[in-house]
């Protein structure tokens, strides 16, 4: 009985709390105009700064996020991103900056009064309580009645296709399908923002996929602002609105998936996505032309203009012919379904991947000696590597 | 006290108390709601075995009562030892019969909850879970 009267008691602050969310939340949505008005969200980082000790987890970071967007934060273990993603979340303070929800800084706001929906990497759902408890949780909180609340986590788990698990306690549930459950746990309190700290990573590759579509889907269809950190570059392409690679605590670029790839801005996310060649190659025409395997090709911004570069080119860019007294030797190939990889062995020990489409792959068997070209395409250059 | 505290230090040990107090928070909830609604509830099993233990050891504790003059259970059926053997041999008996029945209580008791929860069973130590995830 005592248990009651202290949980009775102590629920009490959070009636508060939710009131308070609720009455900023009407304010936002009031300043956004009516465009907005289906509840998106922008985000906003401003100069963020945060220093452990001698490490600079984030440099400076700023990023605009529209409402209704999903953008993947991509970058090697250790360059910040899932600071940026605890401090907007509440969890973690900037040394500097400030976090804008729809205009308003909250850097003060704790993070039990964000309305953010959060999923988390590892397993996060209460094992006190079956599926349907652990969604209504949020919504329990807020004080929403007992029959609203269940009715509405009923929704949730339908909509993440786990009707069938909800009485369900976590240890019964599949590591995919306790995702899922997460998911439908951060939706439940319609959060403001969505953040998911690498949601996918512990999970098998197939269930990584499926769940990659689903929560884009979910996503879409509710229009939430999401923030999503992973370092996983297929996960950050195929999901996101626009990425941001960030790299020692700074975002390198910003775009969307297609000109990531096709137009990085520097020689980091030109090899951090995707695969990249790099061929010795000398410049020209004061930065302007590059030379590289015999042909002067235009350079694209962003990179040095003088002294000893490589030239980065993807592997579908270059090209690739048998020849005798070519400029290369087969040195390995791979299959990977409608391409086939190639590995060349250029004079001067330099190897490159060329794509070369299935059916013609069967002439390059290693030791085949081969001419690579290189279209006229611009092309970024890089400081040569010691 | 240590028997008690190893037994729900393995508790807490086998909770990601980070990740489910900030999930918590995510979802709106004050400090002391998640100690009470997450925390406590996850450690039932480990609280049980803790009692367990203490109350297997208070049952029999008769050294340190009897060094501090106190007049316990235990030490009691000693002084009357030296009267009457009949009397000594029935609290005994009695003793082992009520001990028994209080631990197989908290057992059974605990044992239902952590079968539901998918917790360990209650022993004397609760083993902490291998960690389901690293960094």
């Amino acid at each position: 009985m005592a248990a009651n009267e202290i949980a009775g008691k102590e629920t009490a602050p959070a009636v508060t709390g939710a009131s308070e969310t609720a009455a900023t939340a009407v304010i936002g949505v009031a300043g956004a105009g009516p465009a907005d008005a289906r509840g998106g969200t922008s985000v906003s980082l401003r100069g963020l700064t945060r220093v452990f000790g001698q490490a600079r987890a984030l440099d400076q970071m700023s990023l605009e996020i529209a409402a209704g967007e999903l953008v993947a934060l991509l970058g090697p273990s250790g360059c910040g991103k899932t600071t940026a993603l605890r401090i907007v979340a509440g969890f973690e303070y900037a040394d500097a900056g400030e976090v804008l929800i729809d205009g308003k800084d909250i850097s003060g706001v704790p993070a039990a009064k964000r309305d953010m929906g959060m999923v988390f990497q590892s397993y996060s759902l209460f094992p006190n309580m079956n599926a349907l408890d652990n969604v209504a949780f949020g919504l329990r909180m807020r004080k929403v009645g007992g029959s609203a609340r269940r009715k509405r986590a009923g929704e949730l788990l339908e909509m993440v296709g786990l009707s069938a698990q909800a009485g369900q306690y976590p240890h019964q549930l599949s590591g995919g399908q306790q995702q899922r459950v997460a998911l439908a746990r951060a939706l439940a309190i319609e959060p403001r923002v969505l953040l998911l700290d690498e949601p996918l990573s512990a999970l098998d590759a197939k269930v990584r996929q499926q769940l990659r579509e689903q929560i884009r889907s979910l996503q879409q269809r509710l229009g939430t602002t999401t923030l999503f950190v992973t370092h996983d570059q297929e996960e950050a392409l195929s999901m996101s609105d626009r990425v941001g690679v960030m790299r020692a605590g700074r975002l390198e670029q910003v775009a969307e998936p297609a000109r990531l790839y096709a137009r990085p801005a520097t020689a980091f996310v030109a090899e951090f996505v995707g695969t990249m060649n790099r061929l010795p190659a000398e410049l020209g025409g004061g930065g302007t032309a590059v030379t590289a395997l015999g042909v002067t090709v235009p350079v694209q911004e962003g990179g040095p203009s003088s002294g000893p570069v490589d030239a980065l080119v993807r592997p579908e860019n270059l090209t690739v012919a048998a020849a005798e007294g070519g400029n290369g030797i087969v040195s390995g190939r791979a299959f990977l379904g409608a391409v086939t990889r190639v590995a060349v062995l250029l004079s001067g020990d330099t190897e490159v991947s060329v794509d070369v489409p299935s059916p013609a792959a069967p002439a390059m068997s290693p030791g085949t000696a081969v001419q690579v070209g290189l279209p006229g395409t611009p092309v970024l250059v890089a400081p040569r590597k010691a | 006290m240590p028997f008690a505290y190893r037994s729900v230090d393995a508790g807490l040990r086998a909770l990601d108390l980070k990740t489910l107090t900030e999930a918590s928070s995510s979802l709106g909830a004050g400090r002391v709601v998640t100690l009470w609604r997450i925390i406590l509830p996850n450690l039932t099993t480990a609280l049980l075995s803790a009692t367990v233990l203490t109350v297997a050891l208070v049952l029999g504790e008769y050294t340190m009562a009897t060094l501090d003059l106190t007049q316990t259970f235990p030490v009691w059926i000693v002084v009357n030892d030296q009267v009457s053997a009949q009397v000594s041999v029935a609290s005994s008996l009695l003793a082992l019969f009520v001990t028994w029945l209080v631990l197989m209580l908290i057992t059974l008791l605990g044992t239902r909850q952590a079968r539901r929860r998918g917790g360990g069973e209650v022993a004397l130590f609760t083993a902490a879970a291998p960690q389901t995830i690293g960094n």
